[in-house]
């Protein structure tokens, strides 16, 4: 795996390898973020942890705060108050672009594509390699190539069709791709599998574990919670903008999780054995 | 991955891969208007022979060279989901500017040349700080421009008139390169091929692509989609200084309604969308709205030949756009195809 790493390290744009992050420190961290529109408060005091190469599920109701807090991650509309720790220094993230240099991609629920563009064009979008300053098609074709192949994506008929002609899980699977071949090290997923039938769905989840495999960390938002449980190895749950309980998936199960998402109570068996700073927070409601 | 693309094709076989590939070229909006254009050609020299002397092609040619010059900088203002209707003004006071010093000081070509592109530069700036920073609608921030700039020009022009230019002016505006080949279509043509390069082998023509289609997308990949925007408007302005020159140079005159009164903003557009360029954005390219000025031009011509009232121009016009935008829908250009094609994909 790690030669594989090295290798798309070597052909992705950006060049040179990600440096490791310190052992034992979480890859993103929150801390007491706070986020309001008017007099609503979308995001209170949410203190969370993602580490890397795990799926971090984020489950909650409508209007629990899941996408008003993965926006704040990637400065679409960043936080009011609170601090965010990235490899375990404090980071500020106001535009997409700081996130994207910090290495945090994040695909949304309408995944951003171009679908005048076609795979290609769309996975160098606004990062396309140039030499003697005009497009180098070849180059972007191999590594495009390359980064469908890294995600086991073969059902691709041809990278040089427009985005506008392909499947639904096609156009997840080149938006994971896009965010990857930016060497993120934290993807941000926005209900990936929401709009897909059962098989596109089994296709993103497994695209989403081999994310993880290859030392990616994941931050997943999702409904279902049969993917959830299928894919996350941690759970954090929003509850009215605030956070009802966060742990490894084992700490869960659909009972439990449901209960948290439907009325904020930690049940016994939630994170208040977890280390996490959120058990405070967790048992105030 | 890719393999499975040529083994599909080998399936097809022969005839009905051809009937295929012609299926597509016959879908391009360049192809269907060069036909379009050998169609009306060959109708009006059988009709009158005339129609074909180097003279005549040598005018409609040259006819169409500033139309094509202002279609060049429309097409990268509408395929960036804008639209930019002060081409007009900026063409007119560009053409009085060096009109006047060339007429009454033997103004340098050169200078003017200059002269021209700074002031287009100047106006484009104008349109493209509106748009972009103060996000004032286009069709509204260039409607506000074409009468803030052609009451401008009228000032600048304080009534007077150019009737007299250089001979180096003329000999630019109206000499022929090779018989029937005027020097500004070539000039025309040349701008053209270098923004239809720009647009296809940099990266900031790829951008404009992007932002036209989804601004969003653009944005969220890191694009300064303002930015883009900004530069489409200066870039359109540029373009119509240099066709203020041109029209200067064809014309041998200017005076304080030059483009405006011929509408010339419209015009361009016109040119544009028969070209294939969509008003949605994101889709179309400089090439075709060359061709779409050259069809206008070597159109109107056949009109008048046909001994069409001159009076009937402007519905000649706008039946050209209409026909252009029925044949769209109709054909299905590729794009279109493809998103009905994923609409079923995706089901």
């Amino acid at each position: 795996m790690q030669g594989a790493r090295a290798a798309s390290a070597a052909r992705a744009p950006g060049g040179a390898s990600a440096p490791a992050t310190p052992v034992g420190e979480p890859l993103l961290q929150l801390r007491a973020i706070n986020k309001s529109f008017g007099s609503v408060r979308a995001l209170s005091d949410i203190t969370m942890e993602v580490p890397a190469g795990q799926v971090t599920a984020l489950v909650g109701d409508n209007g629990a705060g899941k996408s008003t807090l993965i926006k704040a991650i990637a400065g679409i509309a960043p936080p009011d108050h609170g601090e965010i720790y990235w490899k375990g220094k404090p980071v500020r993230i106001h535009t997409p672009r700081d996130a994207s240099a910090l290495g945090i991609a994040t695909v949304f629920q309408d995944l951003a594509l171009c679908d005048n563009l076609d795979i290609v064009q769309n996975l160098y979008l606004g990062r396309e390699r140039l030499r003697a300053r005009t497009l180098d098609e070849n180059t972007m074709e191999l590594g495009a190539k390359q980064a469908l192949a890294d995600l086991s994506v073969v059902t691709v008929r041809s990278i040089r069709q427009l985005v506008a002609s392909l499947s639904g899980g096609q156009r997840q699977a080149v938006a994971v791709a896009k965010a990857v071949m930016g060497n993120a090290e934290l993807v941000i997923m926005d209900e990936p599998t929401a709009a897909l039938g059962v098989t596109q769905t089994a296709q993103v989840l497994a695209l989403i574990k081999r994310l993880a495999e290859r030392g990616i960390a994941v931050l997943v938002i999702s409904h279902n919670l049969r993917d959830v449980f299928e894919v996350a190895d941690r759970i954090a749950v929003l509850y009215l903008g605030r956070l009802a309980g966060e742990g490894p998936i084992a700490e869960f199960d659909t009972q439990n999780t449901v209960e948290m998402i439907t009325t904020g109570a930690a049940t016994p068996r939630s994170a208040a054995n977890s280390a996490a700073p959120s058990t405070d927070d967790a048992k105030d409601h | 991955m890719t393999v499975a693309l040529p083994l599909r094709r080998r399936e097809r076989g022969g005839a009905s891969m051809r009937r295929a590939v012609l299926g597509r070229w016959l879908r391009l909006r360049e192809v269907q208007l060069v036909l379009a254009m050998a169609a009306v050609v060959i109708a009006s020299a059988i009709l009158h022979p005339d129609f074909l002397a180097p003279g005549n092609i040598s005018f409609m040619l040259a006819d169409s060279a500033v139309t094509a010059i202002l279609a060049t900088g429309q097409t990268l203002v509408i395929l960036g989901k804008g639209i930019d209707l002060s081409v007009a003004p900026i063409l007119g006071i560009c053409a009085v500017e060096v009109g006047f010093p060339a007429q009454n000081h033997n103004l340098n070509l050169a200078l003017a040349l200059m002269l021209v592109m700074g002031i287009g530069i100047m106006l484009g700036i104008g349109n493209g700080l509106l748009v972009s920073w103060a996000r004032i609608p286009p069709i509204i921030t260039t409607l506000a421009t074409l009468s803030v700039y052609g009451g401008l020009q009228f000032i600048l022009a304080n009534g007077q008139e150019v009737v007299n230019i250089p001979n180096a002016y003329d000999t630019l505006g109206n000499a022929d390169l090779l018989s029937g080949v005027p020097w500004v279509l070539v000039i025309a043509v040349g701008i053209a091929v270098a923004v239809a390069l720009f647009l296809r082998q940099t990266n900031l023509g790829r951008s404009i692509y992007a932002v036209g289609n989804n601004a969003d997308a653009a944005h969220r990949s890191g694009i300064a989609v303002r930015r883009i925007i900004f530069t489409t408007y200066v870039l359109s302005g540029l373009l119509a200084g240099i066709a203020g020159l041109i029209y200067l140079c064809h014309t041998g005159s200017a005076d304080s309604t030059t483009g405006t009164d011929s509408n010339v903003e419209l015009t361009s557009i016109a040119a544009t969308l028969i070209g294939g360029t969509t008003l949605t954005g994101g889709r179309g390219g400089v090439i075709g709205s060359v061709l779409g000025a050259i069809f206008l031009s070597v159109a109107l011509t056949a009109m008048v030949f046909a001994r069409i009232p001159a009076i009937w121009e402007p519905a000649g016009v706008g039946a050209l756009i209409l026909l252009a935008m029925v044949t769209d829908r109709h054909s299905g250009t590729l794009a279109s195809r493809a998103r009905r094609r994923g609409g079923e994909v995706a089901r």
